[in-house]
């Protein structure tokens, strides 16, 4: 069964909608900003972040969460995008539902904490949203998706996650078309923690880069519509690419501590090519997880050359984070999105702030300005904290 | 074409028991630990200790990942597996997850200031926390899902087991559910107004369950305890439970929870069925273990292989598994005991 995308929706610190995110990533344009958070930038040690232009993003439905309200304006996008109206010939029944986040609806897990009795208002969110599953919910309830519903929760390879789960329900048979896709915000509950593990940058975000030393984490959402190939041409979709192989595992190593030689994120690769039965030759571009911290980046590199030996070295891999920021839970999905416009367009967004040439992390990392190149198979890459990790193979629609 | 699927181990940690048989014979005396708290009950597990379960200590674990990772030690031991192989797939379901820890983590964030937030906690704050954990002292490399769908998490997540076995992606999974009761799960549950409902009794547990390739399991000569026939997961419970048309169906484990929404749309399905066929029997696994959320689906298939096992002599019979959640998103899962040695 041929699996297909017809639409994608982004809400990003580099650009809300597709064509800002696009021109952003083209021109190289840096999302990280100080925090606007009073709370964050006077109590924590790292107080730059990415977050969301909220001048540049106003959603109708206000009274969301704002991690809800990023992740309905994400899918809505790629809803329209795909142009995925139900009629009698294409039921509700058929749209099915999958996301993935780090932390859910934080304003209401941290109201529930903070509040001894809340208000009934306050009371209604916290029911909707204390749980992962109320955002899926909302956004299928919002969008008229009568299918399946499911929400997945693997750290920040959530993002890729959720594309081959629903590439999964697919071949199932669970339902012919997902929505996918991935959130997180920065909120006081995820910034402390993530301050507390010391894997963030008061420096840039230079990805691979020799000086770098340390990751940036960003917020936001993205979405895919992914469809199986006979049910978009039935609709008369417009097929933007490919779903050759996914795959999701686990490194089985350590909660924190990074797998060093890069045994999982390679193992991750290859079932992901094995899902495709593709050689790893057919690979002509690598959008990486590439995180900025001294070890994953290493990691990466390293599995890298595991799966692809000699052809590493000529394949293009880029680091979109250097630009977005970590956006956690909705890396994945941007990240796949950022390679599904590579492989459209032909160009190959830059890793930004790259200035040393790291002895150990020795390939085309597309250093500062966009690469102009075709594309016709390409492998985005996620990871997370516990060990997970997602690939994702994209190919040109033919 | 499909490979036959197969449950070859089953860990069960709840009110009821601790292990499968200790479950199954609580279980069918309707024994469950129900302490009283404030004006309402609880079914929580009682005498539990992680140490029995794990070769090694542990620094630090929430009680949810404790549950998980002796539920699936307790499965593993019953399948009678004496190596598992790193490509064993790992798909589990928790609506919660970690909530205990969260907040404590968060307290000391909140009342004493971000410089006292302990890094060690953090990593026990993921609703992924369970699952790597679980992955890191099996080394379970395979395919690994963890679900976070609300009540129906562990049974979605013994569908999904389902189809990787069935598809031939895996030979063998680790599936199924677990949420523990936290006093941050009591707050919300007092805020909406849940404690009120007499019918509603909260639970906590883990059922996990191996699940293999049939003529893999005949082959290793594994205690096969029951088939997978099929499974579905649908936004309507009366499109989830067409799984079980024109199937001759000895028992029903019904979702019902005392909450009015799952209940009536479960018994207005229900009846339509029962029409059809008089003679199956209808059994609520709730009343005595409580809901015990993404771990519901999973105890609700404990309970059906028990129940069946206890009341049927004459193989094969089947039963019907029934996970529903607030918006009845429905699973259906069918499974089928014979004499498979």
């Amino acid at each position: 069964m041929r699996i297909v995308i017809t639409g994608m929706g982004i809400v990003s610190p580099i650009g809300v909608g597709i064509n800002a995110f696009w021109n952003s990533l083209l021109n190289g344009a840096y999302g990280i900003k100080p925090l606007s958070s009073p709370f964050l930038t006077n109590k924590f040690q790292y107080t730059q972040g990415g977050e969301i232009n909220d001048e540049l993003f106003m959603h109708p439905l206000k009274k969301i969460d704002k991690a809800a309200s990023y992740m309905l304006a994400a899918a809505q996008e790629a809803f329209l995008h795909a142009k995925l109206t139900p009629s009698p010939f294409f039921p509700q029944e058929d749209i099915g539902i999958v996301l993935g986040t780090n932390f859910g609806n934080q304003t209401a897990l941290e109201s529930l904490m903070e509040t001894d009795k809340g208000s009934p208002s306050t009371n209604k969110a916290i029911k909707q949203n204390i749980s992962f599953e109320g955002c899926t919910n909302l956004i299928a309830k919002e969008l008229g998706c009568g299918g399946p519903k499911s929400t997945l929760s693997l750290s920040c390879s959530s993002g890729a996650a959720v594309i081959a789960y629903a590439a999964f329900l697919i071949r199932m048979g669970i339902a012919p078309c997902f929505i996918a896709g991935g959130y997180d915000i920065i909120s006081k509950f995820s910034w402390a923690g993530l301050s507390a593990l010391k894997t963030m940058t008061t420096d840039k975000l230079r990805p691979f880069d020799k000086q770098r030393n340390g990751t940036i984490f960003s917020e936001g959402a993205a979405a895919v519509i992914i469809e199986e190939l006979e049910h978009a041409i039935r609709r008369g979709a417009s097929i933007l690419a490919e779903v050759l192989g996914c795959s999701m595992n686990n490194n089985a190593f350590h909660m924190t501590a990074p797998d060093k030689n890069g045994e999982g994120m390679a193992n991750a690769m290859q079932m992901a090519l094995n899902d495709a039965n593709l050689p790893p030759e057919k690979i002509e571009h690598i959008n990486s997880h590439g995180t900025g911290t001294k070890h994953n980046d290493l990691a990466e590199t390293l599995a890298i050359k595991q799966v692809f030996g000699k052809h590493a070295y000529n394949i293009p891999i880029n680091s979109i984070k250097s630009m977005t920021g970590h956006m956690m839970g909705a890396a994945g999905t941007v990240e796949a999105i950022a390679t599904i416009l590579s492989i459209i367009n032909g160009w190959i967004p830059p890793t930004i702030n790259y200035e040393q040439k790291d002895p150990e992390c020795d390939l085309d990392y597309v250093p500062n300005k966009a690469r102009q190149q075709r594309i016709k198979v390409a492998i985005s890459n996620s990871a997370g904290i516990g060990g997970n990790n997602s690939s994702i193979i994209l190919g040109v629609y033919e | 074409m499909a490979n036959r699927t197969v449950i070859t181990g089953i860990g069960v940690v709840s009110s009821s028991g601790i292990g499968f048989d200790e479950f199954s014979k609580a279980f069918l005396n309707k024994n469950n630990c129900t302490i009283a708290q404030n004006n309402y009950k609880l079914a929580t597990v009682k005498e539990f200790s992680i140490e029995k379960y794990l070769p090694t200590p542990k620094a630090y674990l929430d009680r949810s990942s404790q549950f998980l990772l002796a539920a699936t030690s307790l499965a593993i031991g019953n399948a009678k597996l004496s190596t598992i192989p790193p490509e064993t797939a790992l798909v589990i379901g928790t609506q919660y997850g970690p909530l205990e820890t969260e907040e404590i983590f968060y307290r000391d964030v909140i009342e004493k200031g971000p410089k006292f937030a302990k890094p060690f906690l953090f990593p026990h704050c993921y609703s992924n926390t369970g699952i790597s954990l679980t992955a890191i002292e099996y080394n379970l490399k395979g395919t690994h899902v963890n679900i976070a769908s609300g009540m129906t998490a562990g049974a979605e997540a013994l569908t999904c087991a389902f189809h990787l076995i069935r598809s031939g992606r895996a030979s063998i999974a680790i599936a199924g559910g677990y949420d523990v009761i936290s006093p941050l799960l009591i707050k919300n549950l007092e805020l909406t107004g849940l404690l009120n409902n007499n019918s509603f009794l909260p639970g906590e547990g883990a059922g996990i369950f191996i699940i293999e390739n049939y003529d893999q399991a005949i082959k290793r000569n594994a205690p096969i305890k029951a088939e997978i026939l099929d499974t579905r997961m649908a936004t309507k419970i009366e499109s989830a439970m067409e799984i079980a048309k024109d199937r001759n169906i000895n028992l029903i484990c019904l979702s019902a929870n005392g909450m009015a929404e799952i209940d009536n749309a479960e018994q207005k399905t229900i009846s339509k069925y029962l029409n059809a066929q008089t003679k199956t029997l209808t059994y609520s696994p709730k009343k005595i273990i409580g809901e015990t959320f993404a771990a519901g689906g999973p105890l609700n298939l404990a309970a059906a292989i028990c129940l069946l096992t206890a009341n049927f002599k004459n193989y094969p019979v089947a039963a019907l598994i029934n996970s529903i959640n607030e918006t009845i998103d429905s699973v259906c899962i069918l499974i089928s005991l014979d004499h498979f040695s």
